[in-house]
């Protein structure tokens, strides 16, 4: 709960990995998102955790300044009401207003999106059709490299587990041409 | 491995935002994503407009390191 009231209000409170739900959606890769937000378009961000291991997360995306470490959570949570700030609106979804580059390119993003489950790329593959994407899909690793390959894309999703990706190196492991 | 062709697809492209999701996360292949430049790592099932507040955080990170050259006309 704590973890999401940081996310809502562009601050962030990380207490430990335990308390982070790592099942779905509100975990590591929300807390990226997170930050990364918080760093973008707020300029202002506040992190407090118990857990020094999250510095060397942090330090691999970019964040420079980890405020501080605590021993227990009461003590991070007890800094972390007093040090934050008033939540500022960011802008994200495609109803909002388009980006500046995206007026200036006149063009809609192009993503890629690489699973080999069929209903997660059709699922994908809708909702972002539906949001002025470009949408392409690749089902392994192969394809994915030849669409690159061929087409330039503004972002590239992808599965981390794939069956052509995995033990064999069928495909990755071979020079491009 | 899927983190694999993220680091094939940065040999290419420095630029291009890649983001993970995974059916079997793990802290270790969290980590790994993000050392090898992922943008963002998802655990599915993963919520869609949390996936679409990610590309279009993606997208803005790309454009903020290559921002268009101002024309001085902005239709006014």
């Amino acid at each position: 709960m704590l973890f999401a009231s940081a996310v809502r209000s562009r601050s962030l409170l990380v207490l430990s990995l335990e308390k982070i739900d790592f099942v779905n959606s509100s975990g590591l890769g929300a807390l990226v998102s997170a930050v990364k937000d918080v760093r973008l378009s707020n300029g202002g961000w506040h992190c407090v955790t118990c857990r020094p291991m999250w510095t060397e997360i942090f330090t691999i995306i970019g964040l420079k300044r980890v405020f501080d470490t605590y021993a227990t959570e009461e003590e991070a949570v007890a800094s972390f009401a007093v040090r934050v700030e008033p939540a500022r609106p960011v802008q994200h979804s495609r109803s909002d207003p388009l980006t500046e580059r995206e007026c200036a390119m006149s063009l809609r993003p192009r993503l890629l999106i690489v699973d080999d489950e069929l209903l997660i790329r059709d699922l994908l593959y809708d909702f972002f059709k539906n949001q002025d994407y470009d949408i392409a899909v690749a089902e392994n690793g192969q394809r994915a490299l030849a669409q690159l390959e061929t087409g330039h894309f503004d972002t590239v999703i992808i599965d981390l587990k794939m069956p052509d990706m995995d033990g064999s190196g069928t495909g990755i492991a071979h020079p491009r041409k | 491995m899927a983190l694999e062709l993220a680091s094939r697809i940065r040999a290419n492209d420095q630029d291009v935002p890649i983001i993970i999701m995974t059916g079997y996360p793990s802290m270790d292949s969290a980590i790994e994503a993000l050392r090898r430049r992922a943008d963002d790592y998802f655990v599915k099932p993963f919520n869609l407009k949390q996936m679409s507040k990610a590309v279009s955080a993606a997208l803005a990170r790309t454009a903020s390191r290559h921002p268009e050259p101002s024309t001085g006309d902005h239709g006014r």
